[in-house]
């Protein structure tokens, strides 16, 4: 499919990378506006309870002082829930978690809004808070909205109860995982200025442009085309700038409009972290039935996931988790709910992966679980039950192409030499080695739940020197859009890619694209980007057979040339695009794609979950220090089924970054929280994995193309996180010869397994 | 607030006697410092930058001890080849001290007088008996280092005295020096401790260990060597010893009990490996 290719499948280094690692990047803190105010969040220090009295004397006295702006000030909606509607932009009454926004302090520097919002006074009535699943879920009254369930999901398909009376063998356990902090290199940050003709233009670092669009429109009471909104360079995102931008643009907004100046706000690190979304915190209960020989017979799922005091976008979190809680794996019969719980904590959110990473562990913890208790090889049980073509889901859905999964566990096994490498349990008196193998499945784009908003656009312009011009609707944020939107437009126009400039996203540029989200970039916006070729191109093939003096048939489009493919005489590009300029043609157009209409019933949760599906298997290998606890990750060997890859460098680079993440989820990242306040909030608390720590990377793709991508193109982003920490949880289990049921597996708790193992071992 | 920066002692103790003591913090690396305030501890009303200061740097080696300005860098201790030759727990220490770019601005005076139960490079100067040289409005004198660090961040430091150098004395034992972060690079110590050691015939002639993050101070393991070097107690037999000496805290870091039972693990293992046991378990 891709033998033709001039760009796609070509490796292409970043090209913001540059900018980025020499500083010339402008991002939001490098950004000054005349006259431009700061502001700064008051947050609620209580987990939950009714502000009682708001004094603002202290405050007021700052030098510098503004405004503190309340509740009662916004003119529009007081409200931000971007899927349900339960989160005040500002809390008035009831706050219900520490760093709930009560108010926005405004004042002429950035350290005098600080001040100001920690002077003013607060009394609350405070409320007895829920901080775990199984406080909220006992809760009888004084629930944290309505109720304490946030929303709840299902599959039912076939008959579990019977299937599990005909199964050999059943396997049940219970699975939890820790929440996550995104620790994107850039804090949450936004500006707002009010244009003299009324429209306010809000830019920040954030990833989805039209969220905070409508987001600030609703705040303001005002008409979408009153709300620009540009991003600007983004230093990463992983999810936590889908949503809580539109609380900062809203925020900001809301000010400048209030004081009629710039307004710009940034959180420091230690706020963001106690303010912003996280990764779900999750419960697992797996019951799995199986033949003899491995076949999956049945499975019983029970989910239940820790949303915070807010819903935000735990509905469809919740969703992607029940689609694939069984990974990659034909189960005929099964029974899924999955519930998420309000608490007292920070909003979980949004977090690469979205729900996938937490069930991987649950699915690929129960596959080595049963395989050891069948006494089988674990990955001939995968390969046994692994999903192919024509195929059906859990939700019934029928595979019809690109399902490369089973192909990525044998080149896993292929490229980590799997088969010779049977490590089980070695050990060289101090430490232990070990190999886990851990596959995973994720539903490209928004899926069923989020069909009505999948769809976006470009517009491609030619300029009259033969540059084009790109604008698109999803964004840029460390993971490579740029690039692969230049790759793919140069392609679809046959034109050298150097030609090609894609823009910062620019809500006056795209119609409403949704959001960036779902490793739905390549697939959405390649697909749009052939649209908007399919139109470009027999305007091009006219003026080209004029120059050429052919027929438009005859000529032929690529390596930057239009060519009469009888006579082989060429045109250049840049002449061909002043042609069209002195012939008065259309030189710009639009392009747009949306994701087929998916057939699925909620209440069974049966049907087209998603259009289509990535796949990918992680080995990874561990060595376990018996002395501390301490496991280094000695490598990880990756194969992804992305379809048809675009940019094979930006594809290792995802990888390798899902794979230091996880590595970080799976070992060392662990939120302490005291009465609702995150105590690990800084550097040297929250235990990211350094270049030291991040293990070495070996990442192979199977290019296994789907026909409904841009030239077979799948999503990878958030596929390259998903295997690995399951896969390093197999591995220590492997070299420990004991079963791990959580995540994350700290020094501590590694050696708490090994004294259950050997009750001597904590001792020397 | 204030900013100064001497260029002589003579003008640090003009400048730091010209504010009431209280009021002066001094400043050298920062990296103790800097983040304080970035967590939002208060400004400081004198900030007297001592980096300038020519009688606080410099390596000086004698015929029996070396001396360590307090403004040498943890990166200049980790180069210099006197250093290197005798003592190497303390370059080991330097080798796992936070990362690059910390290194290369903190300074061993710097971690002295933060004076950290997990501070790195307190161990091995603990184990090596060093000295500390602190010099004041009055003149100099120098304290044992044992005696300098009272407790958690407290020193014995009077108001406008600041810490010149560190004297360790020539020693003719090895030593090693070993620590537990919870991740590769940049991490605080859950556990570190440095060995002095001399081995003959099977056992310790000398041995000296002083063990971090254990106790509100480095503490020397004494009630543990005295066993094995003078009661020929076996390391089985004597590792409960430990107890003796240290009282560690449950912190978000690690629970108590983890960091006793590494502490005596890896202890155990390393000091078998030292006696030639081979594998310590």
């Amino acid at each position: 499919m891709t033998s033709t290719t001039q760009y796609i499948g070509k490796p292409f280094k970043n090209v913001d990378a540059e900018d980025k690692l020499t500083g010339a990047t402008k991002y939001i803190t490098d950004m000054r506006f005349d006259n431009m105010a700061w502001a700064y969040p008051i947050f609620s220090t209580v987990p939950f309870g009714a502000v009682r009295q708001i004094d603002l004397k202290a405050a007021r006295s700052v030098p510098g002082y503004i405004d503190v702006i309340l509740a009662e000030r916004i003119p529009g909606e007081n409200q931000v829930g971007v899927i349900v509607e339960d989160q005040p932009l500002l809390a008035g009454k009831t706050v219900r978690f520490i760093g709930d926004v009560i108010g926005i302090a405004v004042a002429e520097t950035a350290a005098a809004a600080h001040r100001i919002a920690k002077l003013v006074e607060i009394t609350y009535t405070e409320y007895e808070p829920y901080f775990s699943i199984a406080e909220s879920e006992s809760a009888t009254s004084q629930f944290i909205h309505e109720t304490n369930i946030a929303c709840s999901h299902r599959i039912l398909k076939g008959d579990p109860a019977a299937a599990f009376r005909k199964s050999d063998l059943i396997v049940e356990a219970e699975f939890s995982t820790g929440s996550q902090e995104h620790f994107y290199l850039e804090p949450q940050g936004c500006v707002a200025f009010p244009e003299k003709d009324g429209q306010i233009v809000v830019m920040g670092s954030l990833q989805c442009p039209y969220y905070v669009q409508k987001a600030v429109a609703r705040a303001l009471g005002r008409p979408l085309d009153g709300v620009r909104v540009i991003q600007a360079p983004t230093g990463g995102a992983f999810g936590g700038k889908e949503d809580v931008p539109s609380e900062l643009g809203a925020r900001v907004a809301l000010a400048a409009s209030l004081i009629n100046r710039p307004v710009k706000m940034i959180y420091k690190r230690s706020d963001d972290i106690q303010i912003t979304s996280k990764r779900h915190a999750f419960s697992m209960r797996y019951k799995v039935g199986v033949m003899r020989d491995g076949t999956l017979q049945a499975a019983e799922i029970t989910l239940q996931s820790n949303a915070g005091a807010y819903a935000t976008l735990s509905s469809v979190v919740s969703y992607r988790s029940t689609m694939q809680s069984m990974g990659p794996y034909v189960v005929p019969n099964i029974r899924v709910n999955s519930t998420a719980y309000y608490t007292n904590l920070p909003p979980a959110g949004a977090f690469r992966g979205f729900g996938s990473p937490q069930v991987a562990f649950g699915h690929e913890r129960m596959m080595d679980l049963i395989a050891d208790r069948l006494d089988m090889d674990p990955v001939r049980l995968r390969l046994k039950n692994v999903l192919k073509v024509d195929a059906k889901t859990i939700t019934g859905q029928q595979l019809s192409a690109s399902v490369g999964a089973e192909e990525t566990i044998r080149q896993a096994c292929r490229i980590s030499s799997w088969e010779t490498n049977q490590a089980t349990g070695s050990t060289d008196g101090r430490y232990r080695y070990g190999q886990g193998i851990a596959a995973s499945i994720y539903g490209n784009c928004l899926g069923a739940a989020g069909w009505h908003m999948d769809g976006a656009g470009v517009n491609i312009s030619i300029q009259r020197d033969g540059t084009v011009k790109v604008a698109f609707g999803l964004a840029e944020m460390g993971q490579g859009a740029l690039t692969v939107v230049a790759q793919m437009t140069a392609e679809a126009l046959g034109i050298d890619h150097r030609r090609v400039v894609v823009l910062l996203t620019d809500t006056n540029s795209v119609p409403d694209s949704g959001p960036s989200v779902a490793s739905r970039n390549v697939v959405m916006t390649g697909n749009a980007i052939r649209d908007a070729a399919s139109k470009l191109l027999p305007i091009l093939k006219a003026a080209a057979a004029e120059l050429l003096g052919c027929g438009a048939d005859d000529v032929t489009i690529g390596s930057d040339l239009a060519t009469d493919s009888k006579t082989g005489t060429e045109v250049g590009f840049a002449e061909l695009a002043d042609y069209l300029y002195r012939g008065n043609q259309p030189t710009e157009m639009r392009g747009w794609w949306h994701v087929p209409q998916l057939d699925f019933d909620p209440d069974t949760g049966q049907g087209e979950a998603y259009f289509t599906y990535s796949y990918a298997t992680h080995v990874a290998r561990v060595q376990v220090d018996t002395l501390t606890g301490q496991v280094q990750v000695r490598g990880v060997w990756a194969a992804h089924d992305a379809g048809t890859v675009i940019n094979p460098a930006g594809l290792e680079g995802q990888v390798e970054g899902g794979v230091a993440q996880a590595t970080g989820w799976a070992l060392t990242e662990n939120i302490l929280v005291d009465r609702g306040q995150i105590i690990t909030s800084n550097l040297s608390t929250y235990l990211l994995p350094t270049a030291l720590d991040a293990p070495p990377v070996e990442t192979v793709a199977v290019e296994d193309p789907d026909p409904r991508g841009p030239w077979g193109a799948k999503g990878v982003g958030e596929p390259a996180f998903i295997p690995a920490a399951p896969a390093i949880a197999n591995a220590i289990s492997n070299a420990l010869g004991v079963e791990v049921y959580e995540l994350p597996l700290t020094p501590p708790k590694v050696l708490q397994l090994l004294e259950e193992q050997e009750p001597t071992a904590g001792m020397p | 607030m204030k900013y100064n920066r001497p260029r002589s002692l003579a003008q640090y103790f003009e400048q730091a006697g010209a504010v009431p003591a209280a009021g002066v913090t001094v400043l050298a690396g920062g990296t103790d410092l800097m983040p304080g305030y970035e967590n939002g501890r208060p400004l400081p009303v004198h900030l007297l930058d001592i980096k300038a200061l020519p009688e606080l740097r410099g390596i000086v080696e004698r015929d029996h001890e070396i001396e360590i300005g307090a403004l040498t860098t943890i990166e200049q201790i980790r180069a210099n080849s006197a250093i290197n030759t005798l003592f190497t727990a303390l370059v080991e220490a330097a080798d796992q001290f936070a990362g690059p770019q910390i290194r290369h601005r903190a300074t061993i005076g710097g971690n002295l007088v933060n004076a950290s139960p997990a501070g790195d490079t307190l161990p091995p100067l603990y184990a090596y008996g060093a000295v500390v040289k602190i010099t004041g409005p009055a003149g100099e004198r120098t304290v044992p280092l044992e005696e300098f660090i009272t407790g958690p961040g407290q020193t014995t430091l009077a108001p406008g005295e600041l810490v010149q150098s560190v004297i360790l004395p020539k020693l003719r034992h090895r030593s090693l020096f070993y620590k537990l972060g919870l991740r590769q690079a940049m991490a605080i110590a859950v556990v570190n401790f440095a060995i002095t050691y001399a081995v003959k015939n099977g056992a310790f002639s000398h041995l000296a260990i002083a063990a971090g993050a254990v106790a509100p101070k480095v503490v020397l393991l004494d009630t543990l060597t005295e066993a094995l070097v003078s009661r020929g107690a076996t390391i089985d037999d004597a590792m409960h010893l430990v107890d003796n000496d240290i009282s560690p805290i449950d912190d978000l870091r690690a629970p108590a009990d983890y960091r006793r039972t590494v502490l005596k693990n890896v202890l155990a293992y390393t000091l078998r490996n030292l006696l030639g046991g081979g594998n310590g378990r």
